[in-house]
């Protein structure tokens, strides 16, 4: 008799605690043109090198600076993949695309001029604008040859995360373009 | 028939009469002052024998003049000398001074020169020498042969001293360079120390090249010297090779001294060989007292400071040693031996003055302070002469100088042999104490089970399984390649393993934010999560 009475009162309880369950929503970082099949055409001349991140982007949560030094990860608005491997493969296709040839990585091109980057920012702000600070320099056989920087924003067209990732999306192409127009041949 | 009658002479004059024995007395008497006056001094002199003196007959002479002549000869009353009693011309007055000198002259035939031969037909005479002494003089004592130099010659004279008698005499010619410059005068033997010493005198000008630095050396003779550059003759003239002689000069590499009087001492060297082992004047003693066997090690060694000679061995000092034992009732207790060591400052370039001596004191002792210690090194391994050695040693505990038997000693460590010797002693000491019968025993022991393990290792080789062995080992690279390809970027394994490392990594990310939420909310895996929601990002217009 005691027994079942306090069976009665642990069922009461675990259905008290059920709940609405979140489901979290998963961002891909892609180039938005549409990827033909074509043959590649691999440059002779630059090569794609190492590409880092600032360590606060390496989590799953998509980042939205809430006040000056306050960085506010999401809890329910996640990269589908970790945050290099998005910023390395967007940047690959957005750099061959402007460039017009295929970039390759370095350690298969043992000459070429090496591109290497580094993204030190990329989040949203509270005020609706996504914000991309980025650094990125040329080097062949170990001597820098050119170094450049880029630190650009851009508002939302709407609310939502969804339109954050549209934003850092513009962003990127635009630092891929920068990087592109940078590559030439030393004179 | 006329009567003279005889008168007295009332006028009372001399008689004329007297005239003649006045002027006989006055005469007498001039003839007394006269001789008086004119008459020469009386002397005697002394002889070893009457040899050549004839009473009345033998003259006394001065540059060959007649100046007197013996009037007696006789015996002295203890009968061993005899007297000459001679009356000399009133002109010799003034020559008869303490240093006058008589000598015999007869006919004399010498190494050198032969004199006197005058007197074989005239008979022999006594020759005068003045003095310049005080005046007064009446007794003499002759000169048993002529003098060589007269006394008031110009020039320098000298003393020498030699440990033994050479064959220097006196008449000897005394050379500077080979040129006669002087000549022995004297040689005597002085019992009480044991040493000949010879009177030179060396004429003018050429006294001016004796100098506090000069050495004399016995030229007497033919030196022979065989060496590794070949044979070395040295001789002096004929004369000095036959007769004997003396040279002198100022030793290679020593300056010339100070000028000196009369009568200053020089050693005579037995050669000139003796000159050029020992050109310094200045030295000094010290006592070393090695606790070792001295032997080999002889007077005369040499002392070295870092090879460089300083001096020598002088003796070992063991009836010192000896007395010193006794009188302590010490015997049998293995005291160090003393070795008595001449040092000379001028070996090591210092000024060979007193000075320099000082000098060289001062830096033995700052040198014992900062570790320089004396030991007895081997020399020649074939005669095991040993020598001397100072020299600089590290790790030594602090020593002072001591004082043993009036000479300041230097502190001494074993060295060289010796210190080998003590060390190979010791090992074969410990050599000796080794088990080694046990352990060749063990050793062969051990080599017959090597033996054994190596046939079976030889076994082992020979089996078909380890001649396998390679083609295996061949066989397993490659499939290690084969993996190792396959963990290649482009292979399948690389591919998977970066998927499950992907999912990992999502996991992990997951369970940080689980971790986090219950951070916040323990009860969070039970109850309603109460976190807040995601801020929206929103536009500004």
């Amino acid at each position: 008799m005691k027994t079942t009475g306090l069976l009665v009162v642990a069922m009461l309880l675990l259905a008290a605690c059920g709940g609405k369950q979140i489901e979290p929503n998963y961002y891909l970082l892609r180039p938005s043109a549409q990827i033909e099949s074509r043959q590649l055409s691999p440059s002779e001349d630059f090569a794609l090198g190492k590409i880092t991140i600032a360590p606060y982007l390496d989590q799953p949560g998509l980042l939205l600076k809430t006040g000056e030094g306050e960085i506010r990860p999401a809890r329910h608005h996640l990269w589908a993949e970790p945050m290099y491997e998005g910023v390395h493969s967007f940047l690959v296709k957005e750099i061959s695309r402007a460039k017009g040839e295929d970039i390759l990585p370095a350690r298969l091109m043992r000459d070429a001029i090496v591109v290497e980057v580094r993204v030190d920012e990329l989040h949203g702000t509270t005020d609706g604008r996504a914000v991309l600070v980025g650094y990125w320099w040329l080097r062949r056989n170990g001597e820098i040859l050119s170094a450049y920087q880029f630190s650009e924003s851009k508002s939302l067209s709407r609310e939502g995360y969804q339109a954050l990732v549209e934003a850092e999306r513009a962003l990127l192409e635009q630092l891929a373009e920068k990087i592109a127009a940078s590559m030439v041949l030393p004179g | 028939m006329t009567t003279q009658r005889a008168e007295k002479d009332q006028g009372g004059g001399i008689s004329a009469i007297w005239i003649i024995p006045l002027l006989a007395l006055a005469l007498g008497a001039y003839m007394v002052v006269y001789t008086w006056m004119t008459e020469g001094p009386e002397i005697t002199i002394t002889f070893n024998t009457a040899e050549g003196l004839v009473a009345g007959k033998t003259k006394v002479k001065y540059r060959d003049v007649d100046m007197g002549l013996v009037e007696e000869v006789r015996l002295t009353d203890d009968l061993e000398k005899v007297v000459a009693k001679v009356k000399l011309e009133r002109q010799a007055l003034p020559m008869l001074r303490e240093d006058t000198r008589f000598w015999l002259v007869t006919a004399r035939i010498g190494m050198g020169q032969i004199s006197g031969l005058g007197t074989l037909l005239s008979g022999a005479y006594i020759e005068l020498s003045p003095g310049a002494g005080a005046e007064g003089a009446r007794d003499f004592i002759a000169l048993e042969r002529p003098p060589l130099t007269p006394t008031d010659a110009a020039g320098l004279r000298v003393k020498l001293t030699s440990e033994r008698a050479t064959s220097v005499s006196a008449g000897d010619k005394v050379l500077y360079k080979g040129y006669e410059v002087g000549r022995i005068e004297s040689r005597e033997f002085d019992p009480e120390k044991g040493k000949v010493n010879y009177v030179a005198f060396v004429d003018a000008p050429y006294h001016e090249l004796v100098n506090s630095a000069v050495r004399f050396w016995n030229t007497s003779g033919i030196s022979l010297t065989a060496s590794a550059e070949g044979v070395k003759v040295r001789t002096g003239s004929l004369t000095t090779i036959l007769a004997g002689g003396v040279a002198f000069g100022v030793p290679p590499g020593v300056t010339a001294g100070k000028p000196v009087e009369h009568n200053t001492q020089f050693k005579l060297y037995s050669d000139y060989e003796a000159i050029l082992q020992n050109p310094f004047t200045y030295g000094l003693n010290y006592v070393v007292r090695f606790d070792q066997s001295v032997k080999g090690l002889l007077p005369g060694a040499p002392v070295e400071f870092r090879g460089i000679p300083m001096g020598r061995v002088e003796r070992i000092m063991m009836e010192e040693n000896l007395q010193e034992s006794l009188v302590r009732d010490m015997q049998g207790e293995g005291d160090p031996i003393p070795v008595l060591l001449y040092l000379e400052p001028g070996r090591l370039g210092l000024p060979d003055t007193p000075q320099g001596v000082e000098y060289l004191q001062t830096g033995i002792r700052t040198s014992i302070t900062n570790g320089m210690r004396a030991t007895m090194q081997t020399g020649n391994l074939l005669t095991g002469a040993k020598y001397v050695g100072l020299d600089f040693y590290d790790g030594l505990e602090p020593a002072t100088q001591g004082e043993h038997f009036g000479y300041t000693s230097i502190p001494s460590i074993a060295s060289g042999i010796g210190q080998l010797e003590q060390k190979l002693a010791t090992v074969l000491d410990k050599v000796q104490e080794l088990p080694l019968e046990t352990t060749v025993d063990t050793a062969n022991a051990a080599l017959g089970n090597l033996n054994q393990n190596l046939a079976s290792l030889q076994k082992i080789l020979d089996s078909q399984s380890t001649q396998e062995l390679p083609a295996d080992l061949e066989a397993m690279l490659e499939e290690i390649r084969i993996v190792v390809s396959g963990l290649a970027p482009d292979s399948d394994l690389y591919q998977s393993l970066n998927s499950s490392l992907l999912r990992l990594n999502k996991s992990l990310g997951n369970l940080e934010a689980l971790t986090r939420t219950l951070a916040a909310q323990p009860n969070a895996a039970v109850m309603p999560s109460s976190a807040k929601p995601d801020p929206i990002p929103e536009v500004t217009q």
